[in-house]
């Protein structure tokens, strides 16, 4: 899995803002099942990762799984001790902008226990809230 | 499709406030437009609204709409919800003619297993939710159903393939597949290094495998930067002690 942007027209970013709910990408739209946020969060490529191997691993070598989220955000952090200013630090790590709504993650071709049981782990890897939610059941 | 009954009324609150307040006292706001007359900006029950919705098979239901004492027959064309509540927002009523064809989505479901999953491993891959259709209201499908069984891995089934009901036509184009069935391909990479690593399933130990691989080189890489990391301090260090 990809876990960095292969290409930015600049390398370090604003922080920009995180507030509101997700008005994009907050359908089930390719799978049967997916995984709700319920807050809002930067979700680091480590986390992405770890919640994609559970839910891949709970699968074994059933269905079909889809990431909705990208980490296309880098941001950075002075090291320890380091004096206020001499220009901005070094890119520290990719995260993905998580608001409420957003879904995470989508699978499909596994019975619904099966599925469940994947995003309940991977959900625990995960720094914020969220919900297993169903295609066409509110 | 049946016509469900449902009562409109008229609603003179527009603006984003006034649209709030109608929707805490129990209403959805909607508009009702067609072919003849101007779009007329209605309210629904919630209630009632919720109770048509739950009950049909899609969000595509004609309804038996009675505005001002006249009655409309009509499509629920969008009902848009809440990202995280899936409360209602708002409501298009597309008004349609009895005699007149009309063009709708409806979701396509998949009856039966396939072979290509039961014998050959594969998974069934649900290309397209939903098919426009084009007929008369009352021989609009509430939903289509297709026979999967016979499909095998690798093989699909097209749009054109799709025998539709009686005065019901199929939109789009017939090549486009709906339903494949198609072998997962995270599982078919990493074998090879799992025996080898641990030994363990297939999928999981490759990862493991490929886990360990990324950390040791990590490591490796880790070590040469604080190497590095070392040899630029060391200058700082001595010039601090001068």
């Amino acid at each position: 899995m990809a876990t960095t942007p292969d290409l930015t027209k600049h390398r370090k970013m604003h922080r920009g803002s995180r507030a509101g709910i997700a008005r994009r990408g907050h359908t089930v739209a390719f799978g049967q099942f997916g995984l709700q946020a319920l807050e809002r969060c930067w979700m680091t490529t480590r986390q992405i990762e770890a919640a994609r191997q559970t839910i891949t691993r709970t699968m074994k070598r059933r269905g079909k799984l889809w990431i909705r989220i990208f980490p296309q955000k880098s941001y950075t952090k002075k090291p320890l001790e380091v004096r206020m200013g001499k220009g901005k630090a070094g890119i520290e790590d990719w995260v993905a902008v998580i608001r409420p709504a957003n879904m995470l993650f989508e699978v499909d071709g596994v019975p619904e226990v099966v599925a469940k049981a994947g995003m309940r782990l991977a959900a625990a890897k995960l720094p914020i809230r969220t919900r297993f939610v169903v295609r066409g059941r509110a | 499709m049946k016509s469900v009954a449902l009562e409109a009324f008229p609603r003179a609150a527009a603006k984003r406030n006034a649209v709030k307040k109608l929707r805490a006292g129990g209403r959805v706001p909607g508009v009702l437009y067609g072919r003849e007359g101007s779009p007329r900006a209605v309210e629904v029950d919630q209630k009632a609204l919720e109770t048509l919705v739950h009950h049909a098979t899609s969000e595509t239901v004609l309804v038996d709409l009675s505005l001002q004492g006249a009655s409309h027959l009509a499509l629920l064309q969008e009902v848009q919800h809440h990202p995280i509540s899936g409360s209602f927002l708002h409501v298009d009523l597309h008004a349609v003619r009895a005699d007149e064809k009309v063009t709708v989505s409806v979701p396509v479901e998949a009856v039966g297993e396939p072979v290509g999953v039961k014998t050959g491993g594969g998974v069934l891959e649900h290309v397209m939710f939903k098919l426009k259709v084009r007929a008369l209201p009352k021989d609009l499908p509430e939903i289509i159903h297709v026979d999967v069984t016979g499909l095998e891995v690798d093989k699909s089934i097209h749009i054109g393939e799709i025998q539709p009901a009686a005065g019901v036509e199929i939109l789009g184009n017939p090549g486009f597949a709906v339903f494949s069935v198609a072998i997962p391909k995270a599982e078919e990479a990493k074998p090879t290094e799992a025996v080898a690593v641990e030994g363990a399933a297939p999928v999981e130990g490759g990862e493991a495998g490929a886990a360990g691989a990324k950390a040791e080189a990590g490591k490796a890489e880790g070590a040469a930067d604080a190497k590095k990391a070392d040899g630029k301090k060391a200058p700082e260090a001595k010039a601090k002690g001068k």
